[in-house]
């Protein structure tokens, strides 16, 4: 039992004893950058720990009701963990000081966290951990009033949102007397008016931490308020780790039609309204927390199908959704140098800086879901689930949301290809060797998506 | 020489060169140029091989490649050569260097970016003719647009912008319906055989309800027409033929506007069989309309480039007719048009900027061709003819098989007491052909002949550009003097679509299968 | 109705008296209270189905609710801090630097 205690849990005592040596490193002063290379080295200890659990089939219940180690949770932890580290190695050229790298490792366990549970109590701590170190990163560091404003706006809405989870979570546990998951999802399934309006509460709750579109307001001004590896952090870790938070809670079990005809409803306006604001944007963070609005929409459209492959298809859109926003901000930050956030830079940057705005148009066009890019077969699996469980119209009505939303991405992709009249600096920015290896390590995660689609419904099968 | 990795070959090659061009540092040498040209010459040989060793009994195992992507979807990465791709197989394979070599010379062949994106493209276009399972088909009819849209934007006119906008908005607004129309057969095939699974020959033979072959029917054709273009979807022809680089317009006017047509092959009339059937008189006035029109507005052109454009539109309304007359004869014609009208319009466009190469923008004041530079004028004028339907000339068997066939079918349905309609159609389509006889010889005698400038000199066709069009010529006088060689290798293929669409290999009975998902149907709620 | 739901119809009422106060507000200070005022409405109905069932997980949550709002409540004071700073002003008025 202890050693299962030990081993099941492996990657969160190592980003805990991370966390912990960060900590003494930072009180004897010792060097700013073997924070980076620690944090490094934990999460690339973590993935392959996960790897290693993963081709051994390892499944445990730890805590009863509370924390379960299945296959779900140990390939959801590999995704978050994986597109931490991706965003870590991409970040080490930033001068971030040993905080910046407790609070990611920190916002990390909560995700993790989340991953594991079988119960709401893990859950929501996960949850509060996964945000409460964002705040901080959000304002560490940076000088600037707006980051700030950004960071209380963001946290006030955060905590609205775990007011209104916590409170359905309290409806729930009314009905049905305990705080395990699986008997809340077969209480949500018997039906009942508290059974449901605890439901709407509970998505009311996530659709605000993700950024839904009737709770979208904070997150442009959030995301455009920092820098960009933190904006990079927030808009593929944090929302990824949410969405995969709802198929923890969800998992395969169809939902209600009250329910169901809610996150239609919402899930379509978020897509048309996302798209559609992007448009007019002329800054590439903006940009990327509208059109992360309208990804928001489709990831949360996937969760009306009924036929059981919501956990493949999700699994796969937010990973690939996370990775390619953490690719594209890195390549923006190799083109445009400093803390610049006008599009305009972007003019003409194929002539200086070529790979950099070829990967970014690929994943930009990915977003767009253009095919053979991975982003198109995510969004792929997520329409054929819903097509397949009857919800025709929405589907086309979110298809040609997803057509409008073309029309911002190839913008970006007009600019990079456009000649430019005046010439732009082609130096290298320093440091972005580091940088270079990140995209480098994404790119080929990237393309492993597209040649094997199908890699997490083999790895969710019971081997 | 016939086995699957020939195939793969014919597929893996441009990309494989694609990805090594980005290697090659030398800026302003020709060693990408020659790299590139290398490959695609590699990909003609390949195309070449089999294309001859190909007769209708050939084992379609022995050219397919077959390779599961998404197991769980059914979803394949599945490439095989048969009687319906064949041609465009090798047009696609042919037209790619000869681009290159008219192109050889200018500012643009430079760039690694241009000749990246020519490889890139001749993957797509080869993956989407090849490809044998649907899902596939849509990933490459999808990924052909990028590379022409940022070869539009990077290397385009003046108007570059706008032109590359319309071009991609427009062609993926049909591509949206037929996504949906994609998933949907995916569907039904879920339901009716228990699995997902995307390739043609299950979905072929399932059997599909009026209201989902009419869904499918639709958006498929929405699509194709988007792409030939034909009549009503036409709008964004003449600004992107325009605004393209001279590479740009050959390979969208001669090899991606064949993807409408052979999207209606492969798709809209296996898969709708009933649907095709009782909307054909629609899409033949359809196509008739785009005909006259394009033949019309081409009359009235000054500039060449557009003349050449909307004579396009015109010959493409041919091969509309001729694939939804839905007679042996016409599907015969319709494919040996795809290949005489990718040849010739390419060849033109390309000639076209060979003089532009030479003259500069005040080509479009040129007369006299034939005095300056004879072999130019001979080569031109070879074009001019075989678009015109010259007998002995590929445009001339194309057009009378199509119009051959059209007639057998309007007959059939004037004596079965379905009316006028078709018939009528057809005979305005013989007027077609004098409209475009009227247009091209006008052009014919504004460039070639009348007085000549004494102060113009100008070089004539040199060694590369004449090797380079002489396998197109090659191809306009072969089948127009010996098609049956030809034609053979494509005859099970049509016989088979002909008699799928004449009902005599569809099973009559519709089975009312009971679905047993509690969940509604794929009609919708 | 019984004790019990008048209790939870109570923790309700305060939610929403709380969540009205978090969107109505201007003073900085006000809404973090509002905020706390709505995770103890969470709180009493959390201990009212405990105490109706007899059973643990409901008191187990309340700690852990109360641990987290503190972390919650001392990261926003520190927020709030550097905020108040630049603009001498606790009005949430005037921090309208972005606009959205």
């Amino acid at each position: 039992m202890a050693t299962d205690l030990i081993y099941g849990l492996l990657p969160e005592h190592l980003l805990l004893a991370l966390i912990l040596v960060l900590m003494l490193v930072e009180i004897f002063h010792g060097d700013r950058k073997l924070g980076g290379v620690l944090f490094t080295l934990a999460a690339a200890a973590g993935c392959a720990v996960l790897a290693v659990q993963l081709s051994n089939g390892y499944t445990v219940n730890l805590v009863p009701t509370e924390i379960t180690i299945d296959r779900f949770a140990l390939i959801a932890r590999l995704v978050i963990l994986g597109c931490g580290l991706i965003l870590g190695i991409c970040s080490l050229a930033t001068s971030s000081s040993c905080k910046f790298w407790m609070l990611l490792a920190s916002s990390l366990l909560g995700a993790l966290t989340i991953m594991d549970s079988a119960g709401f109590i893990s859950l929501f701590i996960g949850i509060e951990m996964l945000s409460l170190p964002a705040f901080a990163m959000m304002v560490s560091g940076d000088g600037t009033s707006s980051a700030s404003e950004g960071a209380f706006k963001y946290l006030v809405l955060s905590s609205v949102a775990t007011a209104l989870i916590l409170f359905g979570l309290s409806l729930v546990y009314g009905v049905t007397g305990s705080l395990s998951i699986s008997v809340f999802m077969a209480t949500v399934n018997a039906g009942g008016a508290q059974s449901i309006a605890a439901t709407v509460i509970i998505l009311s709750g996530f659709f605000l931490k993700a950024a839904v579109f009737p709770f979208h307001a904070w997150a442009p001004d959030a995301y455009s308020s920092v820098r960009i590896h933190i904006t990079a952090f927030l808009a593929s870790v944090i929302k990824a780790a949410v969405v995969l938070a709802l198929v923890r809670i969800f998992s395969t079990i169809a939902l209600s039609a009250e329910v169901v005809s809610v996150i239609i409803v919402l899930s379509v306006a978020s897509i048309f309204y996302g798209n559609t604001t992007a448009i007019k944007q002329g800054a590439f963070k903006k940009l990327l927390a509208y059109s992360s609005i309208a990804h928001a929409g489709y990831m949360m459209f996937a969760l009306i199908d009924s036929t059981g492959g919501r956990t493949e298809a999700l699994l796969y859109y937010a990973s690939v959704y996370a990775l390619t926003t953490i690719i594209a901000c890195a390549c923006f930050s190799l083109i445009v140098p400093g803390d610049r956030d006008d599009l305009g830079q972007l003019d003409g940057a194929f002539a200086t800086h070529p790979v950099a705005s070829v990967l970014l148009a690929l994943c930009v066009l990915s977003m767009a879901g253009i095919p053979p890019l991975p982003g198109f077969l995510a969004k792929f699996l997520i329409f054929k689930s819903v097509i397949a469980s009857g919800h025709i119209t929405p589907a086309v009505i979110a298809f040609v949301g997803s057509y409008i939303g073309v029309i911002f991405y190839l913008g970006i992709v007009y600019r990079l290809f456009s000649t430019a009249s005046v010439p732009a600096e082609a130096g290298e920015a320093a440091g972005s060797g580091l940088v270079w290896s990140g995209v480098f390590l994404g790119s080929v995660v990237f393309i492993l998506f597209m040649l094997v689609p199908g890699v997490f419904h083999s790895l969710l099968l019971t081997v | 020489m016939l086995n699957p990795t020939t195939v793969l070959a014919l597929f893996v090659l441009p990309l494989a060169f694609a990805l090594i061009l980005p290697v090659m540092t030398e800026r302003g040498s020709v060693l990408p140029r020659i790299v590139t040209m290398v490959g695609m010459l590699g990909v003609l040989a390949l195309s070449v091989t089999i294309f001859v060793g190909y007769d209708g009994s050939t084992d379609p195992q022995l050219l397919a490649v077959n390779v599961p992507w998404i197991a769980s979807l059914g979803v394949n990465f599945h490439l095989g050569v048969d009687g319906m791709n064949i041609y465009l197989m090798l047009l696609t394979s042919l037209l790619f260097p000869v681009v290159l070599a008219c192109t050889w010379k200018t500012a643009h062949a430079d760039k690694k970016l241009y000749l990246g994106l020519l490889l890139i493209m001749e993957t797509s276009l080869l993956g989407t003719f090849l490809s044998q399972n649907l899902m596939l088909f849509f990933v490459f009819w999808e990924a052909v647009l990028i590379p022409m849209f940022i070869l539009i934007l990077t290397f385009g006119g003046e108007n570059r912008r706008k032109a590359a906008m319309t071009f991609f908005m427009y062609t993926m607004v049909g591509s949206i319906l037929l996504l949906a129309a994609v998933i949907l057969l995916g569907v039904e095939s879920l339901h009716q055989t228990g699995s997902w699974n995307f390739e043609f020959s299950t979905l072929y033979h399932l059997h599909l309800s009026t209201t989902v072959q009419m869904f499918v029917f639709v958006a498929v054709v929405l699509a194709c027409l988007i792409k030939c273009p034909v009549f009503p979807f036409h709008s964004w022809l003449p600004l992107a033929y325009y605004e393209a680089p001279a590479a740009g317009t050959a390979l969208m006017a001669g090899a991606m506007s064949k993807m409408g047509a052979f999207g209606l092959l492969k798709l809209a009339i296996p898969l709708c069989p009933q649907v095709s059937v009782a909307f054909a008189p629609t899409i033949i006035l359809l196509a008739v309309i785009s005909i006259l029109y394009g033949a019309v507005l081409a009359l009235r052109q000054q500039d060449f480039k557009k003349l050449i454009a909307y004579s396009s539109l015109s010959h493409m309304g041919y091969i509309v007719l001729g694939i939804f007359c839905l007679q042996q004869s016409s599907i015969h014609g319709s494919l040996f048009q795809i290949l005489s009208h990718g040849v010739a319009v390419a060849g033109l466009f390309l000639m076209l900027d060979l003089l532009e190469q030479r003259l500069g923008a005040s080509y479009k004041q040129l007369n006299a061709l034939s005095i300056y530079a004879p072999r130019l004028a001979v080569t031109l004028m070879l074009f001019i003819l075989a678009s015109v339907a010259l007998p002995l000339t590929s445009g001339f068997t194309s057009e009378f098989l199509i119009l051959f066939g059209g007639f057998q079918h309007g007959l059939q349905l004037f004596n079965t007491g379905n009316g006028l309609l078709v018939l009528v159609c057809v005979i305005l389509a013989c007027s077609g052909m004098v409209l475009g006889a009227g247009y091209m010889l006008r052009f014919a005698r504004a460039i070639l002949y009348g007085k000549a400038n004494e102060e113009i000199g100008m070089k004539d066709m040199n060694l590369r550009e004449t090797i380079a069009f002489v396998p197109l010529l090659a191809i306009v006088v072969i089948i127009g003097i010996w098609p049956y060689p030809v034609m053979i290798k494509a005859q099970n293929a049509v016989e088979q679509l002909t008699a799928l669409a004449a009902g005599t290999q569809q099973v009559q009975a519709l089975p009312q299968t009971t679905t047993t998902l509690p969940i509604g149907g794929a009609d919708g709620h | 109705m019984d004790r019990y739901q008048f209790l939870v119809a109570l923790a309700g009422l305060i939610f929403t008296l709380g969540l009205l106060g978090v969107v109505i507000r201007r003073n900085l200070l006000v809404v973090m209270m509002c905020l706390e005022i709505m995770l103890n409405a969470v709180v009493l109905s959390f201990v009212t189905t405990a105490v109706r069932t007899q059973s643990i997980p409901g008191v187990a949550m309340t700690f852990f609710i109360y641990v987290a709002a503190s972390c919650e409540v001392a990261l926003a004071m520190a927020i709030m801090v550097i905020l108040v700073r630049r603009r001498h002003s606790l009005d949430v008025g005037t921090f309208q630097d972005l606009k959205g």
